[in-house]
């Protein structure tokens, strides 16, 4: 039977962790390819905005609204940005419980038998030993994987640079109260 | 596995808005994005596996707003200035 330390030996740590890690990585690799195609999608997908409206009162006090020409801007220069997630910490939990117990067990059954008759006798001793010896081992085991992950920065060169030039005039100081 | 925490989810329905899949998974629609099968919605970090494999959804992932990009919008549209009344 097979020691203790050689059960914690026998765990297989190694394919624990390779497993672990390729599992990582595959989901980082469909995190990201998720993450993507938001981009993409985000960059694909426009609204309108009407970037001025003016507003008139003319001298007899109508009032009227003037838009400026509509503009199309993508959700990503809106400033909606796809979350990239990293796998930041990993750990592998493994708790084993083994119990092993041992028990003996002899039986002897001795019998004697005789027998007389007519001058003559007989006689025979029997005995029976029976030897058991039982083992029992159990071993339990419980593995738990545990993973962080955090939003990290995209990518600097995912998103285009947006540089807003403003050339409206500037509004009109505000006309002071008069007494 | 259990996850922790909610996020800004942009969603995309199949057929039609994605409400009725958004809500099934906890979450809520929080703003249209033109047309109405597109969406920004509020949803626990757990849902993001359900959200991306829904059947009535063509597409969901966790967005952010970055605030620089967003301020110069805001900017553009006057809605960061504050109005007399």
């Amino acid at each position: 039977m097979a020691s203790v330390g050689q059960e914690l030996l026998d765990v297989p740590l190694p394919d624990m962790v390779t497993k672990l890690a390729l599992g990582i990585a595959e989901a980082q690799a469909a995190l990201d390819e998720n993450s993507v195609e938001t981009a993409l999608t985000l960059a694909d997908t426009t609204i309108e905005v009407v970037p001025a409206l003016t507003q008139t009162i003319a001298a007899g006090g109508a009032i009227s609204f003037e838009a400026a020409a509509p503009v199309e801007m993508s959700l990503l220069q809106v400033g909606l940005n796809p979350t990239f997630y990293q796998f930041v910490e990993s750990s592998i939990e493994v708790t084993m419980d083994i119990k092993t117990t041992t028990s003996r067990e002899t039986n002897i059954k001795v019998g004697f038998k005789a027998k007389v008759g007519f001058a003559m006798w007989s006689s025979s001793v029997r005995v029976d030993v029976q030897h058991n010896r039982k083992f029992q081992k159990e071993v339990r085991g419980t593995s738990r994987l545990f993973v962080k992950m955090a939003p990290v920065p995209p990518p600097p060169r995912i998103f285009p640079e947006v540089t807003v030039i403003d050339q409206r005039p500037p509004a009109p100081p505000p006309a002071p109260d008069n007494p | 596995m259990p996850m922790e925490g909610r996020s800004l989810f942009f969603v995309v329905g199949r057929d039609g808005p994605p409400d009725n899949a958004v809500n099934s998974v906890g979450g809520t629609i929080v703003a249209r994005l033109g047309e109405p099968r597109q969406a920004l919605a509020v949803a626990p970090l757990a849902a993001h596996s359900q959200l991306r494999l829904h059947p009535r959804l063509r597409q969901a992932g966790p967005i952010t707003i970055n605030p620089q990009k967003f301020g110069q919008f805001a900017q553009m549209l006057g809605l960061d200035t504050e109005q007399d009344p």
